[in-house]
């Protein structure tokens, strides 16, 4: 306990508790940018930082970055993230009413509250599941990685297939290089593809990147230069107005009593959606706004401006933080994006998920826990204090954003290893990143695909070793495998069970018309 | 409709492009020895596999008359992003053979004009510290040694 605590109370961690926190607001303030993009960005400068430190910089960003999307949603009704989408809705309509600090109040309090709650699920869940782990062997972790792949391209887009492309995509180029064999795959004699593709670069490629490119199309060209002012003019004024708000930022104990069920509901139902590989933050925001108006008596002020919403909705894609690392650090399938760049930073610091993180380094794993329970509780002080300026960062123009980030790409591509071929790893994944999001690919499943890969490639060699046999009579005599196996075919047949059980039900209204 | 048709030709495009990268992974496979070519194999022939089902799933929903999953992409927006991707791979260049501040410096300044601003106040003021926060950083903090050109 004491080392934990050494470690945690380090002038290093609290700086970059500090820093993370506030990074994460500012990040999640700002329209366009999300946390997975915060954290890649940021990987290169806690490369060098001790390991504690660098994991909680990452966690604060995280969940600060998911809670300071509520402030641009609420306030000038853009979410920050899109993760906040549902926040939007009712918060706008609060604060168009003169209660947009009462709102964020709120927000505030229900994110805490949920983000409080996942990281103690995250404690109390993870070390529970590792002692599952020790039941598995190399069988088991490749159809562990497998079902991970399977899942998280399903859920982590509207198409299964694309989905599943993406991670297949991302499955190829991880087996670049002699990452297994002392074999160079797909080098092409090259010396530096021969080392393989380094997870940092490719992550800094495919989420910041690709966001700089998105962004810049927002470029204001011959006639929309004059709207493109028009409509920035309009937001510093709403900025301007927002600045002068009055009244009281945090929830009365009465009013507390009354939200305090819609806010429990949320963080469960948001730690469960987060511990489904996939699903990220912005579904636990819908799946915790829906679940407060269901339960809510006064359904008739949800869209306009009920509060229950805001704190169903920020409650639910806080937990979804401490959800989504629960299988990440014990399985290794990180349960959103976001989860998958913080495992990557984790691998880059030379850590792998499972057993290891509780048991010979549990004082570290715990540190960056407690560490990941305090950002959340800094990021309440931290939104109380900004509440009526955080969402200034929101009127910060796309053409500072874009030189500013790219400059922070490539030194942080190059940063890692002093390589220059680095940069060009970034640049390429950079532009695979930008034509995924145009043609509607999720880029969450590439990254996943390129930490399991290496681990299915692994576990199935050596499982096909061990067998000595038939390897499917083999697979199929384990009872976990058999497991596995149901829930893998299960992933892949559900979707279109669905979607045939709908085309029934249209065929049959149509019929009844 | 005939935005749909487009989105249609391109969903056919993405697709056979994905088959086109699986089948050139399956055949960079071949030569592979011993146990190496077995899971690069399975990924390939599982991608070509997704990439032929979206090719399917997308003639299918044009013939029954469906609107495309996704709509089509404009090749128009493309133009200011394809810019500022020049721009990254002169970076990339230039961070070599020039220096990484003075090909920063230049790139900043290039991409902020490019993005419509126009206040010299504000280019100079970001620019400023921006490199002095890399500097900063990287340099002094993290101990980099950034690339200062091979032709200066």
């Amino acid at each position: 306990m004491q080392t934990i605590l050494a470690e945690l109370f380090s002038l290093q961690t609290i700086l970059a508790l500090v820093v993370g926190t506030f990074g994460g607001l500012v990040i999640g303030a700002l329209p366009g940018l999300s946390a997975t993009m915060g954290m890649s960005l940021l990987i290169p400068i806690t490369y060098s930082m001790d390991t504690v430190p660098s994991m909680v910089m990452l966690a604060a960003i995280y969940c600060s970055a998911v809670y300071g999307g509520s402030f641009s949603a609420i306030l000038i009704h853009t979410p920050g993230t899109p993760a906040s989408a549902a926040t939007a809705i009712d918060g706008y309509e609060l604060t168009k009413q003169g209660k947009g600090l009462q709102a964020l109040g709120v927000s505030t309090t229900a994110s805490v509250i949920g983000g409080v709650l996942s990281v103690l699920a995250l404690l109390l869940i993870a070390p529970q599941l590792v002692k599952v782990a020790l039941m598995f062997s190399s069988p088991e972790y490749f159809l562990i990685a497998i079902f991970g792949l399977t899942i998280v391209g399903g859920l982590s887009g509207k198409n299964l297939l694309k989905g599943l492309v993406s991670a297949g995509f991302g499955l190829i180029v991880g087996m670049v290089g002699m990452n297994i064999f002392p074999y160079a795959r797909y080098s092409f004699g090259n010396l530096n593809l021969s080392g393989g593709i380094q997870l940092v670069p490719a992550m800094i490629g495919l989420f910041s990147l690709s966001q700089v490119l998105t962004l810049s199309e927002s470029r204001p060209r011959g006639k929309d230069r004059e709207a493109h002012k028009q409509q920035l003019d309009s937001v510093k004024a709403q900025i301007a107005e927002v600045s002068k708000m009055k009244g009281r930022f945090w929830p009365t104990w009465k009013m507390l009593k009354q939200l305090l069920p819609a806010i429990l509901r949320a963080s469960i139902l948001g730690i469960g959606v987060g511990i489904l590989p996939g699903a990220g933050g912005d579904i636990g925001s819908w799946v915790g706004y829906n679940s407060a108006k269901n339960a809510s008596k006064k359904k008739e002020l949800f869209g306009k401006g009920s509060l229950e919403g805001i704190a169903g909705s920020e409650a639910g894609n806080n937990a979804v933080c401490g959800g989504a690392l629960i299988p990440a650090l014990t399985l290794g399938i990180p349960g959103s994006g976001a989860a998958a760049v913080f495992l990557g930073a984790l691998t880059v610091q030379g850590f792998s998920s499972g057993t290891n993180l509780f048991g010979k380094y549990a004082d570290m794993t715990y540190s960056i826990l407690l560490g990941f329970l305090a950002a959340n509780l800094l990021m309440g002080i931290f939104g109380w204090l900004l509440s009526r300026y955080a969402v200034r960062f929101a009127a910060l123009p796309n053409g500072i954003l874009i030189p500013v980030i790219t400059a922070l790409s490539v030194i942080g591509s190059y940063a890692i290893r002093n390589n220059i071929f680095d940069v060009y790893v970034m640049l390429f994944f950079g532009i695979v990143g930008y034509l995924m999001k145009k043609f509607d690919f999720p880029a969450a499943p590439t990254v996943l695909a390129l930490i399991l890969g290496p681990m299915a490639e692994r576990s199935m060699l050596t499982s096909i070793q061990m067998c000595k046999g038939n390897i499917l009579v083999y697979y199929f005599t384990r009872p976990i495998c058999v497991f596995f196996v149901i829930l893998i075919l299960f992933t892949f047949l559900s979707p279109l069970l669905q979607k045939r059980n709908r085309t029934k039900k249209e065929q049959q209204a149509e019929q009844s018309v | 409709m005939d935005q749909d048709k487009k989105a249609y030709r391109q969903s056919l495009c993405v697709a056979g492009v994905i088959m086109a990268f699986a089948l050139a992974a399956f055949l960079l496979s071949l030569p592979m020895p011993d146990h190496a070519p077995i899971f690069p194999r399975m990924a390939s022939a599982f991608l070509f596999a997704c990439g032929a089902g979206l090719m399917v799933g997308a003639v299918r929903r044009h013939r029954k008359g469906l609107p495309p999953e996704t709509p089509a992409v404009d090749f128009g927006e493309m133009q200011s992003p394809l810019i500022l991707l020049l721009l990254v791979v002169v970076y990339a260049l230039g961070f070599k053979y020039v220096g990484f501040y003075v090909t920063t410096l230049v790139i900043v300044v290039a991409s902020m004009l490019h993005m419509g601003i126009r206040s010299v106040k504000t280019i100079a003021l970001v620019t400023v510290i921006l490199l002095a926060f890399l500097f900063w950083l990287f340099t002094i903090q993290l101990g980099i040694h950034m690339p200062q050109g091979i032709l200066i």
